[in-house]
């Protein structure tokens, strides 16, 4: 997995791109991180650019919707299509967080 | 090597590594140093049997008594070399090339696939517990503990071997691992739905015609209809 970070006001977007997988909880962390960003209201996980998601990488969805929420910061998971999006509706995942077409 | 695949793939069950290349056709690469290339070139050629190992076994007959009923091909890899390769992405490049599957099946199969091999390499092979993430900072533990334990020449060095069978009663695979093997009820039964982790066999049961558990945990048998 790659991302690539954009600020705009007070929302912070980090888009993934290529695989969220189980061998990705190392990036996890820098992810994380970007929540520490001062101001920071909105977080937007920007996924229209991942190409595959598995267990594993829905719960790492799962830690940051966690994180953002001890720090107040409303999260929204953006632009699933294809094999994420089914792997997000199969998890139920839209129950716990909030997706955004 | 016949007797180490009915134990590790269940003997109840033998029908699932039953493979048929004919006695001339069956042959076998063995390979050290396995990158993503190398696996992808080797899958890409008609063979029955892709093992990681340093050298060939002296007898090479060990490989020949695998019953023959059902095209196949078996690969048995290290646990570092497993995780370091997108094996499921590679498995399915092969059974693609071997036009066993359609582009439309290709994507259940290679998530299911990637379930049960991520299931073996973490929780089997390497015995981290998922159920560390569900604490606070959980996944850099989880994460230490992963990189820890593949830094282990024990524990980076077990085996994932990989069956995989078609016929007329679909694609099969069995996926298994050398750990301790689990409690699948307490693996699968309801940990709620905001735990980090948990959800590969629903994802499996859902995109999978079968799904068997078999060896005490350490096999995971999955049926396509392709």
């Amino acid at each position: 997995m790659e991302f690539q970070t954009r600020q705009t006001g007070d929302a912070i977007e980090a888009h993934l791109s290529g695989r969220l997988e189980f061998t990705d909880h190392d990036r996890l962390r820098d992810i994380v991180a970007l929540l520490e960003t001062p101001k920071a209201r909105r977080f937007v996980v920007d996924v229209s650019r991942l190409d595959f998601i598995d267990s594993a990488g829905l719960g790492m969805i799962l830690i940051l919707q966690e994180e953002a929420e001890q720090k107040n910061i409303s999260m929204v998971v953006r632009g699933p299509r294809d094999d994420v999006k089914r792997s997000i509706d199969l998890a139920k995942i839209g129950e716990i967080v909030a997706i955004e077409g | 090597m016949r007797a180490r695949l009915i134990e590790r793939f269940g003997v109840r069950d033998p029908s699932v590594f039953d493979l048929r290349a004919s006695t001339a056709t069956r042959q076998a690469a063995f390979i050290a140093d396995v990158n993503r290339d190398a696996l992808g070139e080797l899958l890409a050629k008609p063979l029955t049997f892709i093992v990681e190992a340093d050298a060939a076994p002296q007898n090479a007959a060990a490989l020949s008594p695998i019953p023959v009923t059902s095209d196949g091909f078996f690969v048995s890899l290290g646990t570092g070399t497993a995780f370091s390769l997108h094996c499921a992405v590679l498995i399915c490049d092969a059974l693609v090339w071997r036009g066993v599957l359609r582009d439309n099946v290709r994507s259940a199969v290679e998530l299911c696939l990637q379930e049960a091999i991520a299931n073996a390499l973490i929780h089997g092979n390497l015995g981290v517990d998922s159920g560390l993430k569900d604490r606070d900072d959980g996944y850099l533990r989880f994460s230490r503990l992963v990189n820890a334990r593949l830094a282990d020449p024990d524990l980076s060095g077990r085996r994932l071997d990989l069956l995989v069978s078609w016929g007329e009663s679909g694609l099969d695979v069995a996926v298994a691992d050398e750990g301790a093997g689990f409690d699948f009820e307490r693996m699968t039964g309801n940990r709620g739905k905001m735990a980090r982790s948990g959800r590969g066999f629903t994802l499996m049961r859902a995109l999978a015609a079968e799904v068997r558990v078999l060896d005490g945990g350490r096999c995971t048998a999955l049926r396509f209809k392709v």
